[in-house]
């Protein structure tokens, strides 16, 4: 027993045992090795089934993208890994594209948008991976303006694309916009305890609104366990009437005594944006996994109500 | 020398642990995004039409075809006689046309763009006048009626329902002044 403890202490017994550690980290990771050869087994590829997460934004249009009548959500955006090909299938076809009908089909609206009115903009999350997911959702909105050529027209790219600048409101205090007069009837309170949507104070400013969704979404091949697809967390857009009063002044005399008093509309012209963007993390282990992906330690908007 | 197993032995665990790192952080995420946008186009552009016969004066109020939708008022300044406008029972009278207890007439529908409103006929009575002075361009001159009118944007509520004008809102140019005042104009 001595002779085995004054081995062990030994300088040559502490390099013996480095040496060992490294030996075994190294077999351990033999069995990923292995794992990579019996990469194409069926075995293996069911196995790795498992771990596909998926989400997708969707959108509640009026009317279906192949004409079919009634409202129907449609994905807007989305990004999950395809077994098949092995790679992420991924895309986005853009916000608000239906927000003006187009009964006719010329791809013109048939009505010029109302400030004031408030249109139907509902929105909601679909878990469509093989994992059930977490998810969060930040809402940017922000004006843009368009670059004006020599004549005055928005100016083209070499592509041919309208070329917009963004207007930074919050940065740039000399502009005469602001993202509060784009208003969007969220359906959120602080505790989620309505529809499971909690607005994070903390994290929203003038131009970005950040939601979590405190359940579990579960992934398609779980929907007997509960919901795949969140209730919407966003219901109506509306554009604030105080920017028909937001004006530039001009005076100038005209013929025969007439003065005209000229007012430019500071927003004429002007785009408002929604930009929305969905982050998904993995069930397991989700505390931890948010408080890395999200920098969030989720206790402290209330948790999530059906935590495993 | 012991000092120095105790080093190696830390950096033993360091390693160890070290190792696990790469998997604790390696968590499952997506994330899906889209954008999109609509043009606001604003400004409305209103000019005014006067008709003049004998000492009548038929005025009238156009949008252009790219305004937005208002509403309009006008009235009338004279110095001497008596204005008569809009009378009930003329000819060219018009019911969308009445008056407000500030003296000014409003128009009751809103103009779109492209439309104008019907007629406001603005009489000057009570001034001896004859033919000949009718036709000579220096006494027609003493009858100058000045008539102004003023527009504002049509607000719309949450169904886009138009609401009722609010004449004492206020622009906000920086530098907050009356209500925009379209166009003044001047005749006889």
């Amino acid at each position: 027993m001595k002779r085995m403890k004054k081995i062990v202490f030994s300088p040559a017994g502490t390099v013996m045992m480095f040496a060992a550690a490294v030996v075994l980290l190294l077999v351990s990771s033999v069995g990923g090795a292995r794992a990579a050869l019996t990469y194409y087994s069926d075995t293996y590829l069911t196995q790795l089934e498992m771990y596909d997460i998926g989400v997708s934004l969707q959108e509640k249009w009026e009317t279906g993208a192949d004409g079919e009548e009634g409202p129907q959500w449609k994905e807007v955006s989305w990004r999950s890994y395809d077994e098949e090909s092995q790679r992420w299938d991924e895309g986005s076809m853009g916000l608000l594209t239906q927000l003006l009908p187009d009964r006719d089909g010329d791809g013109r609206p048939d009505e010029s948008f109302v400030i004031g009115r408030k249109y139907d903009e509902e929105l909601r999350v679909a878990n469509r991976g093989t994992i059930n997911e977490y998810v969060r959702v930040s809402i940017y909105k922000y004006w843009m303006k368009p670059v004006l050529d020599a004549e005055g027209n928005v100016a083209l790219d070499g592509e041919g694309q309208e070329i917009w600048e963004k207007v930074r409101s919050v940065s740039q205090k000399d502009e005469n916009t602001s993202p509060d007069n784009i208003i969007l009837d969220l359906l959120c309170d602080a505790t989620g305890v309505d529809n499971g949507w909690i607005l994070d104070e903390s994290a929203t400013t003038e131009e970005r609104v950040v939601l979590y969704y405190n359940k579990l979404l579960y992934a398609p091949m779980n929907a007997e366990q509960g919901d795949t697809v969140t209730p919407a967390f966003c219901s109506k857009i509306q554009i604030s009437p105080n920017i028909l009063w937001k004006v530039t002044e001009t005076r100038e005399e005209a013929d025969g005594g007439r003065i005209n008093l000229m007012t430019t509309y500071d927003y004429d012209g002007y785009k408002f944006m929604l930009d929305v963007k969905v982050d998904a993390v993995q069930e397991h282990n989700a505390e931890a996994a948010v408080k890395s992906a999200w920098g969030l330690d989720i206790n402290t908007i209330g948790g999530f109500a059906d935590e495993e | 020398m012991k000092k120095r197993s105790m080093i190696l032995a830390a950096l033993m665990a360091a390693v160890v642990l070290g190792a696990g790192i790469g998997s604790a952080r390696a968590y499952f995420t997506t994330y899906a995004e889209a954008e999109g946008g609509c043009v606001v186009k604003l400004g409305d552009t209103t000019t005014l039409k006067e008709d003049v016969v004998d000492l009548h004066k038929a005025v009238s109020i156009t949008s252009e075809d790219s305004s937005e939708p208002v509403w309009v008022r006008a009235r009338a300044y004279y110095g001497e006689g008596e204005l008569h406008i809009n009378e009930e029972g003329s000819e060219r009278y018009s019911s969308k046309w009445s008056l407000g207890a500030d003296g000014w007439w409003y128009y009751s529908d809103v103009l779109m763009a492209g439309e104008s409103t019907e007629v406001l006929v603005v009489s000057i009575q009570g001034v001896e006048v004859s033919e000949e002075d009718l036709l000579n361009p220096s006494k027609v001159e003493d009858f100058d009626v000045i008539v102004v009118y003023e527009s504002i944007p049509v607000e719309y509520d949450e169904n886009g329902v138009p609401l009722d004008p609010d004449w004492d809102a206020r622009i906000d140019d920086g530098d907050i002044t009356e209500a925009a005042q379209g166009d003044a104009g001047s005749g006889r």
